[in-house]
């Protein structure tokens, strides 16, 4: 089996790291607090204050926004092409250990990768946006 | 007096420890575990995502106290936890607010493990955890997403549900499956609901477990040094 | 000799009872699997041949009303051609599509699929037409069948 690195200087988990963690969680939870006491109307909007109604299709549905991407890309390509491409590109993040075979693993240290990654991404968010302003 | 209340404490752990040999655990995985030094803010990424799902393992049994999944009474009971319960407001903000922020939080720390090459050799199996991580988030989510039966859920889940409906053969099968029928339905909601309170999170947890027990055998990934060699 | 012919024999024993459990667990696991799924997509409730019956007056001449009809929605729209029924169900991804009058379309809110009046796609990404519904009219009510 594979044996790990010791890091005998290391920091103690317990404290240091947990310390760390939690300073972590708590401006996670100042965020969190902040978002739920003053600015409710951001998490239930319009119709989800309307009972369903499988009659009536409200104007301008849209998707959350962690799926406005894959929405939008089905706007732009016939469905079962973008079908194809998305669960291609899913398999390839789920396999990519064993894609991206290299050892180095810095940001700098391997610009190619790099820079299909920060595409990918980029391209996203551009999709995102672009679908929550359409 | 106080050191009379010392020895009984002292004496108690006593008792646990060597019925557990809980000490020894204690200083393997918490006071003598040493991590590398230095780890920013990325490096707790994973720890938030795990205290979010907590929370919403919170709130969700909370919700689902006055919650009713039928399609006749699901919306007006959720009306009645925002506008009766006390506090009610209070516990689906925070359920819907936690939903959102674990999906940025997990998406973060998937782009951090991305960017600093910790998902190479010997941790493809932490990384495929990971995934199977993700993938369930997001179908926590969706299937939560139904459970008002609003407009909003409604509208939302037949569109997704439409999706897989082109792939050639299966397609139509896979969309009655999702459904339990041609379209949403009252069985929809019901199998939606078992999926978002007991399958999905039952799932999660187990591959959580499974996936910090690998970050706990390999040790934490240092970006500045690839991991050939084994040994320090 | 005999040694070696007997471990021989034990280990295709072994072997054959190994594959055999191999295969009776196999097919157990299938058979609970097809269990599983045909639980999960129990068949279509068998449609009632009702009919549905709407006086004409109710859609007047440039008006669309959405009814349920076999537990289905139905859209029947009142143009200046007459009247015509689909079912509203948007043939991309399950938004009902609404009439638009001023441009003489159905449109689908969700991905703006268009529509003409005979069902054809115009423009969107709607892969095929809309799905007609059969209708008559009989004294002035719309019967649909």
């Amino acid at each position: 089996m594979y044996k790990k690195t010791k890091y005998l200087n290391g920091m103690l988990f317990y404290p240091t790291f947990v310390v760390s963690d939690l300073i972590v969680i708590f401006a996670f939870l100042a965020i969190f607090c902040l978002a739920i006491f003053f600015f409710p109307d951001l998490l239930f909007t319009g119709d989800s204050e309307i009972p369903a109604d499988p009659f009536n299709t409200p104007e301008h549905i849209k998707p959350e926004w962690y799926f406005l991407a894959p929405y939008q890309f089905l706007k732009l390509i016939p469905e079962l092409t973008a079908l194809v491409v998305q669960t291609l590109g899913m398999l390839a993040l789920v396999f990519l250990p064993f894609i991206d075979r290299s050892e180095k693993k810095g940001l700098l240290r391997r610009p190619a990768f790099t820079l299909i990654a920060m595409s990918v991404l980029i391209f996203w968010i551009w999709l995102t946006l672009w679908g929550a302003t359409s | 007096m106080n050191l009379w209340l010392k020895k009984i404490y002292l004496a108690v752990l006593e008792w646990i420890d060597y019925r557990t040999g809980v000490n020894d655990l204690i200083k393997d995985q918490l006071t003598e575990y040493r991590v590398p030094p230095k780890l920013n803010f990325w490096y707790s990424l994973g720890g938030l995502s795990l205290f979010i799902f907590g929370l919403q393992l919170v709130t969700g049994v909370f919700l689902l106290v006055y919650y009713v999944p039928s399609t006749d009474e699901a919306f007006e009971s959720v009306q009645r936890i925002m506008v009766d319960i006390p506090y009610g407001w209070m516990i689906r903000s925070a359920h819907a607010a936690g939903s959102h922020s674990m999906i940025f939080v997990v998406i973060l720390h998937m782009l951090s493990v991305l960017f600093m090459g910790s998902y190479k050799k010997p941790r493809e199996i932490t990384w495929l955890t990971g995934c199977a991580l993700l993938f369930l988030t997001l179908g926590i989510c969706f299937t939560g997403y139904l459970l008002p039966w609003s407009q909003l859920s409604f509208w939302a889940t037949t569109v997704a549900t439409n999706i897989p409906q082109p792939i050639p053969v299966v397609g139509p099968y896979i969309v009655r499956l999702i459904r339990g029928g041609e379209n949403i339905n009252p069985d929809t909601l019901n199998r939606f609901f078992a999926l978002h309170v007991v399958v999905i999170p039952a799932v999660m947890l187990a591959l959580a477990a499974a996936h910090m027990y690998l970050i706990r055998v390999l040790g934490i990934s240092d970006p500045k040094k690839p991991d050939t060699d084994s040994g320090e | 000799m005999n040694e070696t012919a007997s471990n021989t024999a034990g280990t295709d024993r072994r072997t054959f009872l190994q594959w055999l459990i191999s295969g009776l667990l196999l097919g157990a696991f299938a058979a609970a699997a097809n269990v599983a799924v045909r639980f999960l997509m129990p068949p279509p409730k068998a449609k009632k041949a009702t009919e549905l019956s709407i006086p004409t007056a109710q859609v007047p001449l440039g008006s669309s009303l959405v009814v349920e009809h076999k537990g289905e929605p139905v859209i029947i729209v009142h143009s200046d051609v007459g009247f015509v029924a689909f079912s509203p169900v948007c043939t991309h991804l399950g938004c009902l599509v609404k009439w638009v009058r001023d441009e003489n379309i159905l449109l689908c809110p969700c991905h703006a699929g268009k529509f003409d009046l005979t069902g054809k796609v115009i423009a969107g990404p709607p892969p095929e037409p809309l799905h007609p519904v059969k209708f008559e009219i009989q004294n002035e009510t719309i019967v649909l069948v």
